[in-house]
């Protein structure tokens, strides 16, 4: 059962993303779509995020959350102000740097696709859509069905209480829907979002 | 007719009845006292309708409960709410969670029962066979005697939460009994920590302490206790949790040189947990709802033809785009374009599958609809937002109350 459900999964994700052939991978989640892959960029992943008001024939505003003070087109501008409004900035290279958490963006044509999160080994974290979670390497999902990387972004590794105190800033705000769940440490428990051990 | 106005009846109805029992007093329970915002319609949505439930939901419900019992003012409401909860807490679709109730569940939040912590059941599928004492307590014990070996232990160290005495204090008798060491019980979050941070037993210079707690995250709360022990000039030699989340516990204990011992590992329950949840929430894992099984309940259209074409269109459509988020991209798809030139009559085949598969519908419900009734702050919240739709559903008569779905499933 389990090994036919995964090798089904597998299978799929190879015939989207013909380079992880050439890598190792491994699948780090369930599917869900409680979050996206810009939620487990950002770390809250209880939401689904993309900025979508804008969409060529709709009427009906957003099906998706978005700060509302944010611009609303699928422009990489757009999602570069969000991950700066979550202390990011632009940065040259996916080079892995200790200290340094970082977030790549992959477009087609001028629309993002995609965003990937570097974890401390170097490797990659990327949410597939509504599909699972994988760990792998960035150029891995080049020529995809997301297109290739385009932007690169960093900001200083965070401690728990300073990812917490740029969240509660965030929720106050971007008017953040609902307020997160915090533990006993007061901390806030970031849903949904659990990597396993890295290959 | 039973409503939430008169939660005396309700919660008399709720304890004197299973789910079964319900059906068969034919009795119909409402939920439209609650405001369409409320975070209790949420939860009780499920509950009163009488459902299945998942574990995570009767988790919501305590978190629920919770806030409640912090205002004084609704003490109705609490009744009805504590009703609910023990209708779940019967309902719930995990057969081997029922074991738990054994413990100190009892409405106390779930993370101060032993075990049950949200964290670590997301992460222990096989929670059942560790909810055996005997079978625990050996465990323990065998990894106890090797700090004892390898570092030396000449007393137990049990951590307290927040609550009082649950967790893995739960094995302390046993524990004692089993090893011949004498023991001590760490304040760890109690409001008398700072007065009186040892609860029970003594911590003695020189003594050499072997930590038992349930759960390895960051290590922070065993090396708290460490450092207090320290400053008593005793030693902390080893720890052994029953669960290791692999998120710096281990680094983070060996810079003080604790042995650090998880009965079990993250990594090795991962293919489990996979599969346990592939089950759980199948839902979720639908490539393609099996329209067989779903037929349409509205036969006022052409159904051969129509809902040929929807499950062609609607294949094509899935199979292209369910990698992606960009709705950008998911509704520019030709076979988007052809399923919304099929006009309003597949709505009732769209909410159909949306009660099965939440996700890519609501770009097609609000462009077919003309709608969108997901208030803005629930947009993004897959579950809120199918909860809305099918909602709206009803309303606009797209929906069979009778045959049709009776909630998301949180």
């Amino acid at each position: 059962m389990v090994t036919s459900i995964m090798q089904q999964a597998v299978k799929e994700i190879l015939s989207r993303f013909p380079r992880l052939h050439q890598s190792v991978f491994c699948l780090a989640s369930i599917a869900t779509e409680r979050y996206n892959c810009i939620a487990l960029a950002i770390g809250v992943g209880s939401y689904s995020w993309w900025p979508t008001s804008t969409r060529k024939g709709t009427k009906n505003g957003v099906e998706y959350y978005w700060p509302p003070s944010l611009p609303l087109t699928d422009e990489p501008t757009t999602f570069v102000r969000l991950f700066q409004v979550f202390g990011y900035s632009e940065c040259q290279s996916a080079e892995c740097v200790p200290g340094i958490e970082k977030v790549a963006l992959f477009k087609v044509d001028q629309e993002i696709r995609h965003a990937s999160r570097q974890l401390p080994s170097g490797k990659w974290w990327s949410k597939l859509g509504p599909k699972k979670d994988i760990i792998h390497e960035l150029s891995s999902l080049d020529e995809g069905i997301y297109g290739s990387e385009c932007i690169y972004l960093q900001r200083h590794q965070l401690s728990v209480g300073e990812v917490n105190q740029l969240l509660r800033q965030i929720m106050t705000d971007y008017a953040f829907p609902e307020e997160l769940p915090i533990n006993n440490d007061g901390l806030i428990i970031l849903q949904g979002i659990y990597p396993i051990d890295e290959l | 007719m039973v409503t939430l106005d008169d939660p005396p009846k309700l919660m008399s109805a709720f304890h004197r009845s299973n789910r079964r029992s319900f059906r068969e007093r034919g009795m119909q329970l409402s939920y439209q006292h609650f405001s369409e915002e409320s975070n209790l319609e949420r939860v009780l949505i499920h509950l009163l309708e009488l459902k299945p439930v998942g574990i995570n939901s009767v988790l919501s419900l305590t978190e629920e409960f919770r806030r409640l019992k912090e205002n004084p003012e609704d003490r109705d409401l609490q009744d009805t709410f504590m009703g609910a909860l023990s209708v779940a807490m019967d309902n719930v679709i995990e057969p081997d969670i029922a074991p738990i109730q054994r413990f100190p569940f009892s409405f106390a939040p779930p993370e101060y029962a032993f075990l049950s912590s949200r964290k670590l059941r997301t992460f222990f599928p096989n929670i059942n066979e560790v909810l055996d004492f005997e079978h625990l307590t050996a465990q323990f014990v065998k990894a106890i005697d090797q700090i004892r070996t390898n570092n030396g232990c000449t007393r137990l160290g049990f951590i307290e939460k927040a609550f009082g005495p649950l967790g893995a204090i739960e094995l302390r008798a046993a524990l004692c009994n089993k090893t011949h060491l004498p023991s001590t019980v760490y304040r760890a979050y109690s409001w008398k920590r700072d007065l009186q941070p040892i609860s029970a037993g003594r911590l003695e210079r020189g003594d050499k302490v072997c930590i038992v707690y349930d759960a390895g995250i960051t290590g922070g709360l065993i090396r708290e206790f460490a450092e207090y022990a320290k400053s008593l000039g005793a030693s902390t030699t080893g720890a052994v949790v029953f669960f290791d989340f692999a998120e710096g516990a281990e680094e983070s204990l060996a810079e003080l040189s604790i042995l650090y011992r998880p009965l079990l590992k993250k990594q090795d329950v991962l293919e489990e947990i996979a599969c346990r949840y592939e089950d759980l929430y199948q839902s979720e894992f639908l490539e393609y709802p099996d329209p067989a099984k779903y037929p349409s309940a509205n036969q006022s259209f052409e159904p051969s033809t129509l809902e040929r074409q929807f499950e062609s269109l609607t294949k094509q459509w899935i199979q292209d785009t369910s990698y992606h988020t960009s709705p950008t991209l998911i509704t520019r798809h030709p076979a988007y374009q052809g399923l919304l030139k099929l006009g309003k009559p597949i709505l009732p085949l769209v909410i159909r599958n949306l009660e099965i598969r939440p996700g890519n519908w609501f770009h097609l419900l609000a462009d077919l609809a003309d709608a969108n009734p997901v208030p803005h702050v629930h947009r993004g919240n897959i579950f809120m937002m199918r909860h809305y739709w099918l909602n709206w559903a009803r309303k606009n008569g797209y929906l069979d109350h009778a045959t049709g779905s009776q909630g998301d499933t949180l």
